[in-house]
């Protein structure tokens, strides 16, 4: 029992052994120490200051036909009002020229207007912008791309918004007909009630003036034909609208104005026969009456119709977003868990790898070979040392984020260290693996620095993992950095608790790393 | 002799080889050391010393032969062998940026040494005579002190059995002899050393040496063995007062106990150098030989010829041998 005691014992002084040593060696460089911290917090520090998340604005140069023509005096209003992304750098009739001034980097973009645009829409065809870039970054040309598409429909927009005034105008013509018709209502009106009077002081058989009464009755009827096609646009319009967005139920308004003008046209088909039997002046006058009702009515439906803002028939929906977080985030808050992250474990994976490289270097595996020394205590001691070294570092590292840079804590502090132990523990282990396949320092920092690079691209730290084919996530996954960022940013900023399914298959793969690097490490101290 | 029983043998090799691809860096390597003896390595630069350690301690595999150290193979060294060994390896293997006693407790603890050490440290920084240097960084050591703390940090569990590799490489000659001076002390206190060295005048300090010159183990003797297979038996340097005639050599190349060839020592003919079985009953013969031809003899003495000159000519011997 006691020579196991003492086994055991000895077990834990050799792990000691490196815990110590590596400890005293980073104190002992209080520069790196400085840098280690103060890096990532400036790092964070000056992308915050300088970052600006507005939307680029283009210097861009028109190319027309003729620049005395009727679209070129159009550009001017146009081009300098349409958004303050697209800056008026001038026009000209020279593409060649444009296109110079683009190479030589004095305007972002060459924008070559359509010829005979009139004609062209004429003969059913989509007059075409051409749009020229001279920029090599796919980002920017999509930004081009989006730029040219959401100005485009800007432009459209007041075209159609012109068009949708020019209708209004219109309708508003419409007016004037309604006043002629209830003219001429009112004065069949007052002819039939003087017929009325005559009808009553002569008795029956008098004669009425029923001429007259017939030409205000054609009139009437004329107006109506006229107020009926005008209407009919708004009735389409309103119909249009409550077939997409009526959710099935007809709109009260519009039915209504489908009775009126009914009605007006049976009313007046009625009065039509008036001359054939003027003895029914009575029932003839109430129709009036009603007529005139029915043309009010029409009247206030017109007005609503005109009432309505152009823009807003070109355009019936505008959207709002929110978030449903608690929290308004800033450029930083989204970034500082995924820096703190691809740091650490660039740093740990750094300090890994170059450990087992400079031990060969120095000789001092020499000793260890020699030495009553296992490479599972080596290895431990190692681990240890630098998971406490890598956790201070996130102590001090995630707590001047929160506290001096105010990036959200909304999570627990205890799912947060997991974290960063797991993402730490993984990264020691591909560290320690670079360690042992290196042949000089120099080999180990290159593939710490191939393992940094594939984590800027490949662990979500600038794009998305959805922005990946999904064979390709493979690697993705491969990287400590994919799990930690993932899991940081939803406790930090969501305030979501430990995802277990992301959390467990981190330590899973950390674990197989130790094991991994454990294998190796025994193969090379059992002989050179 | 008297063969070493097996409590005594503390390391045997046999018939090593050690190749590296078909480079035979190492070959057919046979010695023997018995427990608190020291037995040096002496070779060039590159004659396979450096091979031979590594393959004691269990560094590298032999390619052919077998070994025994402490009764066990290297590559099956138990914990328990392995705290009985210290190995000090030819460059410095600590750390530059621990300091001396961080490096020694460094050394301790992968022995898995307990805690209460200090006395142990400290004695064995007095020992090495580091013990007011204790918290100096090591990269501001001196060369020597840098040598001294890998000794101390090899002897820091108290081995029995030593392997020195060039200890004293690239030292000045007054603390290489304080080194040797701390090897003597540790054969009396019951350590058994093997201790490679370039100098070939530490020969001296050996009870045995072997003498490596590409790859070969060219013989292992003790330092007074060595300069007789150097030369061929012991070396008397006479001076006469009369010039010495040519008939005089011949007469004295017949004698039995002088071997070929008598050289001379100066110009004037008086001076002589001759190689004999026995310098002690060499030299009163001569004196006899002298008077019977009436010569008479100025001085007469045995001559130590240094070990640079030993080790030379056993190379060249080899050479052509071979």
């Amino acid at each position: 029992m006691q020579p196991l005691i003492a086994k055991r014992f000895r077990f834990f002084i050799r792990i000691s052994a490196f815990l110590l040593k590596e400890m005293l060696e980073i104190m002992r460089q209080p520069l790196l120490l400085l840098t280690l911290v103060a890096g990532p917090f400036l790092i964070l520090l000056f992308f915050g200051i300088g970052y600006r998340n507005d939307a680029r604005a283009l210097r861009t140069i028109f190319v027309l036909d003729d620049n005395d023509s009727a679209v070129a005096k159009k550009l001017d209003e146009y081009a300098k009002t349409l958004g303050p992304q697209l800056i008026f750098a001038g026009k000209t009739t020279d593409l060649t020229e444009a296109q110079d001034r683009l190479r030589q980097g004095e305007v972002d973009l060459v924008a070559q207007l359509p010829n005979n645009i009139y004609n062209t829409i004429l003969n059913n065809q989509q007059a075409v912008f051409h749009l020229f870039h001279n920029e090599v970054d796919p980002f920017q040309v999509d930004y081009i791309n989006v730029f040219a598409r959401v100005y485009i429909n800007e432009v459209n927009r007041r075209v159609l918004r012109l068009l949708t005034s020019e209708g209004q105008i219109d309708l508003s013509q419409a007016q004037d007909t309604i006043d002629a018709a209830k003219e001429s209502a009112d004065s069949l009106s007052k002819l039939l009630q003087r017929c009325a009077e005559t009808l009553a002081e002569a008795g029956r058989g008098a004669e009425c003036d029923s001429n007259t009464a017939m030409e205000y009755t054609q009139d009437l009827s004329q107006k109506t034909d006229e107020l009926s096609q005008i209407i009919e646009q708004d009735l389409r319009f309103e119909e249009a609208l409550q077939r997409e967005f009526g959710d099935g139920e007809s709109t009260p308004d519009a039915a209504e104005d489908e009775i009126t003008l009914r009605q007006i046209r049976d009313r007046l088909q009625s009065l039509e026969r008036f001359a054939d039997d003027i003895d029914q002046y009575e029932a003839q006058l109430e129709t009036l009456t009603k007529l005139d009702t029915d043309l009010d009515g029409l009247e206030a439906r017109m007005q609503d119709f005109l009432n309505i803002d152009p823009n807003i028939l070109v355009s019936p929906f505008r959207s709002e977003v929110s978030s449903i977080a608690t929290v308004q985030y800033k450029v930083n808050d989204f970034f500082a868990p995924a820096v703190i992250v691809l740091l650490l474990q660039h740093l740990i994976l750094t300090f890994a790898a170059l450990s087992m490289v400079r031990e060969r270097q120095l000789g001092s595996m020499e000793l260890f070979f020699v030495a009553p020394l296992s490479a599972l205590e080596t290895l431990i001691g190692k681990y240890i040392s630098y998971l406490i070294f890598g956790a201070v570092l996130a102590a001090v590292l995630l707590s001047l984020i929160v506290f001096g840079m105010g990036v959200p804590m909304l999570g627990s502090w205890l799912s947060v260290s997991l974290v960063v132990l797991a993402v730490l523990f993984a990264s020691l282990g591909i560290g320690f693996i670079i360690s042992l396949i290196s042949q000089t320092d120099t080999q180990a920092v290159q593939y710490a620095m191939i393992v940094l690079l594939t984590s800027v691209f490949f662990s979500g730290f600038l794009l998305g993992l959805n922005t990946l084919w999904q064979p390709v996530r493979i690697i993705s996954w491969t990287l400590p950095a994919t799990y930690g960022i993932l899991l940081l940013r939803d406790i930090m900023l969501r305030g979501t608790a430990l995802d277990l399914s992301i959390f467990m298959p981190l330590v899973a793969f950390g674990a197989g790393l130790f094991i991994l690097a454990w294998w190796l490490l025994r193969r090379s101290m059992q002989k050179i | 002799m008297e063969a070493p029983t097996n409590d005594q043998l503390v390391v045997n090799a046999q018939a090593l080889t050690k190749s590296f691809g078909t480079v035979k860096v190492v070959q057919n390597v046979n010695f023997e050391l018995t427990r608190g003896q020291i037995l040096g390595l002496i070779g060039p630069s590159g004659s396979g010393k450096t091979t031979t350690v590594r393959m004691l301690v269990g560094i590298y595999e032999p390619t052919v032969g077998h070994i025994r150290v402490l009764g066990s193979r290297p590559a099956k060294f138990t914990p328990r062998i392995r705290e009985r060994i210290g190995y000090m390896p030819q460059q410095f293997a600590l750390y530059p940026e621990l300091t001396v006693w961080e490096n020694m407790n460094f050394a301790a603890s992968i022995y898995g040494m307990t805690v209460r050490r200090e006395k142990r440290l400290d004695e064995l920084l007095d020992f090495v005579d580091l013990g007011p240097h204790k918290k100096k960084l090591a990269r501001n050591l001196s060369g020597g002190m840098k040598r001294r703390l890998s000794l101390a940090a090899t002897l820091v569990h108290n081995p029995e059995l030593l392997f020195l590799d060039e200890p004293t490489a690239g030292i000045d000659p007054i603390l290489r002899r304080r080194f040797w001076d701390h090897f003597k002390m540790l054969q009396q206190q019951g350590c058994t050393l093997f201790v490679t060295t370039q100098y070939v005048g530490e020969a001296a300090y050996c009870d045995n040496v072997g003498v490596m010159a590409n790859g070969q183990l060219l013989m292992v003797e003790s330092p007074d063995g060595l300069r007789r297979r150097a030369f061929g038996g012991e070396v008397v340097d006479m001076v006469t007062k009369e010039r010495l005639l040519f008939k005089d050599l011949q007469q004295l190349s017949k004698l039995s106990f002088v071997q070929e060839p008598v050289t001379r020592l100066n110009d004037e003919g008086t001076g002589l150098r001759l190689v004999v079985n026995r310098a002690s009953t060499a030299m009163p013969a001569l004196l006899e030989w002298c008077k019977s031809e009436y010569i008479t003899m100025v001085s007469i003495e045995e001559y130590l010829p240094p070990f640079d000159d030993v080790f030379v000519e056993l190379v060249k011997n080899a050479a052509t041998d071979s």
